[in-house]
């Protein structure tokens, strides 16, 4: 049998195989969700820790930890949470979560949201996240924000880059 | 030369001045002898010559005359054969042939003995005055000669025969500290860079940590979707649906894309499969 190269052998495992291409259910989403979530919950907590060590810098001696209201904290998050679900749907469709799970958003025709949908998509999943929860009741696996913007969640495993063929020395010397 | 010797004795006697073999010229004379010497040749010469002609001829004119009539005198008519001149001769011959011989055998046992103590008296003196080995530097093409010898010996056959091989590699190898040499002499740290280069071994560990753990998320993806198919058959029970959920979405994931070129892939390389 001739030899197959290593970047065409199949990347996706075969119990993986059959669902490629069809809509994510609750479970899926809501980890790939989760995911999500904790990275803007840290990214809000960071700025807070980044703005004290800032300030202890600036003024040591009369140093106090900055006093922010929860309010700061929820428009912050917010705010960064729209902005990373934007550029996320916008561009390659997929979230940390979502690539993590294998998920990617897509338009009513299988392609990339533009940025007006993705925009308004990521406001809507922020402000009403448990909209997310209607996929498990959807005969299609939508969410509110699916049905009401006509955007899919399907399952689309990311393909990993060609790897390097070991007994490739050309290649290798240029590593 | 050797008459500068013969004139008197040595400054040092323990230094003997070394011969030479070769004589550049041949012994000469003295002048008043070989004045008179040089003329009494020359007029023998001059003399000799017309009788050695004349004799030649004469020789070649009488010969046939000269054998007939010897034939007649060995064995003349009327005589009886054993008293025949040539008969006579014929007999003393065979003595003197039988005496010759018992002569020379004892001549070569008495020339082998003298031989045996004259040689070692001659020779042993002369060695001694003889530079042999610059004689035999200057004179022999030594590189000629042992390329000869060379080429006539099974020189390997030879040092395998007659050579304690392995005695001698034990020697050497207990006489040298090989783990000092390889570290004065080897530069490890190339070597080992050159070797992990070759194997390639970051690669090799990047490719299998990156395989562990990828296994690790294709199992959390597989089982979340376990996750959606249990959570849909319960929703749908309550829900009381009898028909299955419509999940196709439009266009196509980019993982059937790279599944369906890995596809065409082996079927290129397998057209039978």
């Amino acid at each position: 049998m001739a030899e197959i190269p290593i970047k065409h052998i199949n990347p996706i495992p075969p119990k993986a195989r059959a669902f490629q291409g069809l809509r994510a259910g609750v479970v899926t989403r809501t980890i790939a969700g989760a995911l999500d979530y904790a990275l803007i919950v840290g990214l809000t907590f960071g700025s807070y820790a980044t703005v004290a060590i800032f300030k202890f810098l600036l003024d040591p001696r009369d140093y106090q930890l900055p006093q922010w209201r929860f309010g700061v904290f929820l428009i912050l998050g917010f705010g960064y949470f729209v902005v990373y679900l934007t550029v996320a749907f916008a561009t390659s469709g997929r979230t940390l979560g979502g690539r993590v799970l294998g998920l990617r958003v897509v338009g009513r025709k299988g392609s990339r949201v533009s940025w007006g949908t993705a925009l308004l998509r990521a406001v809507f999943c922020v402000a009403v996240p448990v909209g997310l929860f209607w996929c498990a009741v959807s005969r299609e696996n939508r969410s509110v924000q699916d049905v009401v913007l006509r955007t899919s969640v399907i399952h689309d495993w990311p393909v990993p880059p060609a790897p390097v063929h070991i007994s490739d020395a050309e290649r290798r010397s240029d590593l | 030369m050797t008459d500068d010797r013969a004139d008197g004795p040595s400054p040092n006697p323990d230094a003997r001045d070394l011969v030479p073999v070769v004589h550049s010229s041949g012994p000469r004379l003295p002048a008043a002898v070989e004045g008179p010497l040089d003329v009494a040749l020359g007029a023998v010469v001059t003399v000799a010559r017309p009788v050695v002609a004349v004799t030649g001829v004469v020789g070649r004119a009488l010969g046939p005359l000269a054998r007939v009539g010897w034939g007649i005198l060995a064995r003349p008519p009327l005589v009886p054969d054993a008293w025949t001149p040539a008969s006579v001769a014929g007999r003393l011959a065979d003595t003197g042939r039988q005496m010759r011989f018992a002569a020379g055998e004892d001549a070569t046992v008495a020339s082998n003995q003298a031989l045996d103590v004259v040689v070692p008296a001659v020779l042993d003196p002369l060695l001694d005055r003889i530079d042999l080995t610059g004689l035999v530097l200057a004179r022999v093409d030594l590189e000629r000669l042992v390329t000869a010898v060379l080429d006539t010996m099974d020189l390997t056959g030879v040092v395998l025969d007659r050579v304690d091989l392995k005695r001698i590699v034990e020697t050497a190898i207990e006489s040298v500290d090989l783990t000092e040499i390889v570290r004065t002499q080897v530069d490890v740290a190339s070597l080992a860079e050159e070797v992990i280069e070759e194997v390639n071994l970051p690669e090799i560990i990047r490719e299998s940590s990156t395989g562990v753990a990828a296994e690790v998320v294709d199992t959390a993806r597989i089982s979340a979707v376990a996750g959606d198919e249990l959570v849909n058959r319960w929703i749908d029970r309550i829900l009381q649906r009898r028909q299955g959920r419509r999940t196709d979405a439009p266009g196509r994931a980019q993982s059937e894309d790279a599944m369906d070129a890995a596809d065409a892939a082996h079927r290129e390389a397998d057209p039978r499969g």
